[in-house]
């Protein structure tokens, strides 16, 4: 392949997109300077409210021209000052725990749309006025920064992924609803920049560059024709244009010879970025996420781990092993509101979560208490209600067998001692690494490898991502707390989960989540009962649901979101990020709603159970120690 | 003849600046995603010496467990070093921990970790030492004990070193209530109200809720592996960092607060910290600074409330503090903080007043320096000159473009944001400064677009030159993704520069992926009284590539754009505008390098 150099063209397409780029960004720092003149001018309350409107919804439009490039170029700053969620958020390193007010256009969106920006015209003013000066900054960044054409197509493919994700499912214009002219803006813009490339295709590749500008003129007229936020078909607009298009543009930056972000960096990334699809399981790369690296996560590691996952000789009593509470037959949950302590007294704290997709996280356990998946297998160990030991006992019990003394040293011939912390956590790591699942009867349509879904099917997807809103916390294509397009973090939301499903006698669930996981920066107020995002896919295996378990079944589930969840119930929750207002799904919605959801489902390959576990010669005892524990 | 190999870019810098100090520039080029230490080619040499959460610990009998090993706590923040006068040795190396955790055994909380090294005369390198001390513990590596001696700390941060070599440790992140230090049980467990016995008269017999007794600086003996004393009359504040004078009675002190204020302590007996005067600075005050008695200790206690009212002047928090020993100068970062406005506003309409050199840089941004939109995205090393009682900025941060600014053909080379560790340390009786980045975020160009690691490099600057800029910075070391750079100091006798990784990415390769303490060899060798360099490099001269074979770095004879193939074609990396690239993460074999040009060598990777 080509190392593309110093381009002999007079105007490279890096010219044309970052002269694009400069002038747009001009437009969009006129367009604030309209807006804080409208918010600014006496007038009376319905003229100023129209004009005000009007104003925001212009310059989101411009914004949406420069997105692409702002937020993939400078995230930190899009998300702290331009468009970010208006919910209050630490300040990033600060010296003490320190609390931000929300700044920038989504809670412009809020205000401005609200039912009476009149009575708020002080506080629209003043947010006006920080958006201008906040916005300078990073327009005199952004019109020196360097670009490289590897930023500019990365940022394409970037924001392929953002409209689908935070565009078109409302979340980032939360009360105005101007989704879909939006995504008609950021569309464009990223047709515009990916068409400056095509003059360096090589000339075999015309069929490319036709694919391309097919696909992305097809996607405007779509755009241009369908402009209603509560019927536009998600699926469809996805299936069709956004997803083949993140393969396409691909396909034209390594075709012309551009290096891409692995040539660059030998740090892990959280995508493959070369990868065409992305609801698939190549899409995320679990190496960014998991302790464990490429090289060591090899086929005899991942099935010792697997054999330890159904091992009960980790547990103190010998009767408990992972699979007890992540049974492969329950979506690798026990079906339990709350698990079973040790020697089953009582139950432990919360209920089990799915470790299908569990690696694609940031922060693990439901208050996000850890960074590190092996985290989590460690806290289960040493916990006295879960297995009630050490790393060192189980080091210690393992061997006493010469079976996995000789699996260890084979899984891991390149270290001396072969049982150690180290090669015990590899073990497990590589296994829960090896539990993907992106292979759901929904996705295989998604990739067009299917061309028929059920029509409560697509409906459930479309009010998933429209309507109901749900997609705004469960981002694909993990459907959970995940955020793209960039998947750096993890998210927490506080939902108002009450202690029993039981309406007639409702209260708060007293478990404070994230707010007392023991992170001294984690101790905000605003956390308090707010729990991690779980995952979707499998859902309709794992049955009961929430942190607690309270739900028994999807329908439930839907219902309280439909009510608004706790505080839309009528619980005082101040901190509640769910907005409260009844989402007024009617029955067929709810009912799609949970069609979808159970299309999500793929286990293919990861339930079947070792045959036998590893003999301990000198503890005939334990030789006869069920597959998986007792219980 | 390795001189030649010093690239173009070095050698336009070398015309006006301190290029002639180094014998072999010690420069590297950034880079902003390294899973490892991106350090200076040889004929420095590198070592790791203490790895957190690997290395195993002494500690003494603490909370009913018996003493014992277990591994060191993480997050290492500062160094000190303690010279050995009586013995070989070259001394103790004191490293601060950051990491706030429940720990029955080794004390709860942050902590310590001391170790003695000497040096290995044949190849300069360092050699840890195994000890026995006076209380019995055996080992190289020492808990220092704070639950049994003045109390436990929070986050150890920042610290001091006095002439004499006299470890201080400071605690950031200002505690305010019990619960906040009990942490949900994950914290410091035992939060009953605590009695100070101490030899500081005022704080003696006084008993204060269990919070209170954090956020002191507190000295340590490095040689016992114990704390010594809390400073109770150094005010309660959220300290990153002191520095002590030549004169081992004048302590400088920085507050980690916006707004941080600067103090000062002088002793009575010069070495003697239990009495003596401390004052907090306001710049427009004739004396400079004003006493705030330090023999009432609620006014200690509550030492921000008594510089508010004593009208003291405002910083955006202040970090560590360093002295230059050859001419007396008083060093200290400050950080600095996105939007500062709404943090020292109440406290301006109760008295205390800005620096003036904030108040010129809201005044250049058209702000009021009081509101949301006045903005110090990049931080600064401020000067204090004892003599004139002034302080001044002595090195900017950036790289900051106003609207009008050319657009960058590339992300400025030269880069610093939000300064942080800072010490001055003595090559061939030359003062060296060294400065240390702990980023606030990833915006405004902090680092280069699209990428979100908060990329913390360490720089090296010559202390002789007049008004320095960013340009004259030397990049020495980058630590690998997801850490902090801090605690760098050199050693006394000029060769080595100790260096700390914190909390750096889980993802790294070990040891990469636990925080550690490196030391970077040869220094020495490397840096000379000036000399000219004369060397002249060929923009027309065919590409060249040295060394050839190479191990970690490969350097070129001029500046380009350069691909990377294996020997099936297959391109592996690209990087533009470099003078050398990290080839240490290559399996060794055959590859071929080409440049901007289309020429192309051979390489062998060993």
């Amino acid at each position: 392949m080509a190392f593309r150099r110093a381009a002999p063209e007079v105007q490279t397409p890096h010219d044309t997109v970052v002269s694009d780029y400069r002038r747009h960004l001009n437009q969009l720092a006129m367009s604030i300077d309209q807006l804080h003149t409208a918010a600014h001018r006496t007038r009376a309350n319905e003229v100023w409210t129209i004009d005000l409107q009007a104003a925001l919804k212009a310059t989101r439009i411009h914004y949406k021209r420069v997105e692409f490039l702002v937020a993939h170029l400078d995230p930190q700053a899009t998300k702290d000052h331009l468009n970010g969620a208006p919910l209050l958020a630490l300040e990033r390193h600060a010296p003490s725990l320190s609390i931000l007010e929300p700044e920038g256009l989504q809670v412009l969106d809020e205000l401005i749309f609200s039912d009476d920006p009149f009575s708020e015209r002080e506080v629209i003013q003043q947010h006006c006025k920080t958006l201008k000066s906040r916005f300078k900054a990073i327009h005199a960044f952004q019109n020196a920064t360097y670009i490289a054409d590897r930023n500019i197509l990365e940022a394409i493919r970037f924001e392929l992924v953002r409209i689908a994700t935070l565009g078109l499912s409302g979340f980032d214009t939360p009360a105005s609803a101007h989704a879909l002219p939006e995504a008609q803006a950021a569309f464009a813009t990223v047709h515009q920049a990916t068409r400056a490339y095509y003059n360096w295709l090589p000339e075999d590749q015309k069929k490319l560059r036709q694919e391309l500008e097919h696909r992305f003129e097809a996607g405007e007229i779509y755009l241009a024709n369908h402009q209603d936020f509560d019927t536009f078909d998600r699926l469809e607009f996805t299936r069709t244009f956004l997803h083949p298009l993140y393969g396409l543009v691909l396909d034209l930056h390594l075709a012309t010879g551009i290096e891409t972000i692995d040539e660059v960096s030998n740090a892990q990334q959280p995508l493959n970025y070369r990868n065409r699809a992305w609801f698939d399981a190549q899409f995320f790369n679990p190496y960014y996420f998991a302790k464990l690296s490429r090289k060591d996560d090899r086929e005899g590691v991942r099935a010792l781990g697997k054999l330890l996952f159904f091992d009960p000789v980790l547990s103190k009593n010998l009767q408990r092993s992972c699979a007890s509470c992540h049974n492969p037959q329950k979506g690798f949950t026990d079906g339990l509101a709350k698990s079973l302590a040790m020697d089953k007294k009582g139950t432990v704290d919360r209920n089990a979560p799915t470790i299908l997709n569990a690696v694609f996280a940031k922060r693990f356990f439901h208050d996000l208490r850890s960074e590190e998946l092996e985290n989590q297998a460690e806290q289960v160990i040493l916990n006295d209600q879960e297995f009630d030991m050490t790393v060192g006992k189980v080091i210690d019990r393992l061997q006493q067998s010469e079976e996995y003394q000789a699996r260890f040293r084979k899984a891991f011939p390149q270290v001396k001692q072969a049982i150690t912390r180290f090669t015990l956590m590899a073990a497990l790591e590589s296994y829960v690494l090896s539990l993907n699942s992106f292979n759901s009867p929904f996705d295989q349509y998604l990739r067009g490898e299917t061309e028929r879904i059920a029509p409560e099917i697509r409906q459930g997807f479309n009010v998933f991502m429209g309507k109901a809103a749900c997609g705004t916390c469960h981002f694909p294509p993990t459907f959970a707390g995940l955020v793209p397009p960039d998947f750096e973090d993890t998210e927490s939301e506080v939902l108002g989960v009450p202690a029993q499903a039981d309406t007639s006698n409702l209260e708060l669930d007293a478990d404070l989540g994230r707010y007392a996981n023991g992170r001294p920066k984690d101790h905000a107020h605003f956390y308090k009962n707010s729990f991690k995002t779980p995952t979707l896919r499998n859902i309709g295996l794992t049955a009961p649901y929430m942190h607690n378990g309270a739900y028994p079944d999807l329908q439930s589930v839907v219902d309280f979101y439909n009510r608004g969840g706790g505080a839309g119930m009528g619980l005082n929750i101040p901190n509640q990020t769910l907005p409260e207002d009844r989402l007024g799904l009617t029955p067929a919605e709810q009912s799609a709603l949970v069609s979808f959801m159970e299309s999500l489902t793929d286990t293919t390959g990861m339930t079947r159970v070792p045959a036998q576990l590893p003999v301990f010669e000198n503890h005939p005892d334990w030789n006869n120690r069920p597959i998986g524990g007792s219980y | 003849m390795k001189k030649i190999y010093l690239s173009a870019a070095a050698l336009i810098l070398a015309a006006g600046s301190s290029f002639g100090q180094f014998v072999f520039s010690p420069e590297i080029n950034p880079t902003f995603t390294n899973t490892q230490v991106v350090l200076p080619p040889s004929p420095l040499t590198y070592q790791v010496l203490f790895v957190g959460g690997n290395d195993m610990v002494q500690v003494v009998d603490t909370n009913g467990n018996p003493d014992g090993e277990v591994p060191a706590k993480e997050w290492h923040d500062f160094i000190g070093f303690t010279e050995d006068t009586n013995s070989s040795d070259l001394g103790w190396v004191s490293v601060n921990h950051e990491r706030i955790q429940h720990d029955p055994k080794i004390g709860d909380g942050g902590g310590m970790t001391v170790f003695k090294v000497t040096r290995d005369p044949g190849n300069d390198t360092l050699i840890l030492v195994e000890q026995t001390l006076s209380d019995g513990r055996q080992g190289k590596f020492f808990n220092v004990d704070f639950v049994n001696t003045v109390g436990e700390t929070g986050m150890n941060c920042g610290g001091m070193v006095t002439p004499d070599g006299r470890v201080f440790t400071a605690e950031e992140w200002f505690r305010t209530s019990n619960p906040s230090i009990y942490a949900g049980g994950n914290g410091v467990l035992d939060t009953t109200d605590y009695t100070i016995a101490s030899d500081i008269a005022a704080a003696d017999g006084e008993t204060v809720r269990k919070f209170q007794n954090f956020n002191w600086m507190v000295e340590i003996d490095p040689v016992e592996a114990k704390a010594v004393r809390k400073q109770y009359n150094w005010g309660r504040q959220p300290f990153e960092g002191g520095a002590t004078a030549n004169d081992n009675q004048t302590v400088y002190l920085g507050a980690d607060a916006t707004p941080g204020f600067f103090t000062k302590f002088v002793a009575d007996t010069p070495g003697d910290f239990t009495s003596g005067t401390t004052y907090v600075y306001k710049h427009d005050d004739p004396n400079k600074w004003v006493e705030i008695d330090n023999a009432d200790f609620n006014k200690m206690l509550n030492w921000a409330d008594e510089a508010v009212d004593a009208g003291a002047t405002m910083f955006n928090r202040l970090e560590w503090v360093a002295t230059d020993r050859n001419t007396g100068m008083v060093y200290m970062t400050e950080t600095g903080r996105d939007n500062p406005g709404g943090r020292w506003a109440d406290e301006f309409n109760d008295g205390a007043v800005h620096a003036p050199h904030n108040i010129d840089r809201a005044t250049q941004q058209g702000f009021d320096i009081n509101g949301s939109d006045y903005w110090d995205y990049y931080g600064r090393v401020l000067k204090y000159d004892p003599n004139t009682e002034e302080v001044s900025v002595f090195l900017e941060g950036g790289p900051y473009y106003a609207l009008d600014s050319v657009p960058a053909n590339l992300y400025p080379d030269k880069h610093l944001s939000n300064p942080d560790g800072l010490s001055v340390g003595y090559v061939h009786g030359q003062s060296w400064m060294i400065v240390q980045e702990d980023l606030n975020g990833t915006s405004h160009g902090r680092v280069p677009g699209d990428v979100t690691n908060r990329t913390c490099e360490a720089f090296l600057l010559d202390l002789n030159i007049s008004n320095p800029t960013i340009n004259d910075l030397v990049r020495i070391s980058i630590v690998p993704q997801g850490a902090e750079i801090t605690g760098a100091t050199f050693t006394p006798d000029g060769k080595t520069i100790l260096i700390n990784a914190q909390h750096p990415a889980s993802t790294n390769p070990y040891p990469y992926n636990h925080s550690l303490t490196y030391a970077i060899n040869g220094w020495d060798q490397i840096i000379y009284d000036p000399v000219s360099v004369d060397e002249v490099t060929d923009a027309d001269a065919a590409f060249s590539i040295y060394p050839n074979p190479a191990f970690r770095t490969l350097r070129f004879n001029k500046t380009t754009d350069v691909a990377l193939y294996d020997v099936t074609g297959k391109r592996i990396m690209v990087q533009r505008n470099v003078n050398m690239i990290n080839v240490e993460h290559l399996e060794p074999g055959n590859y071929f390098i080409q440049n901007a040009d289309g020429e192309t060598r051979k390489l062998v990777i060993l």
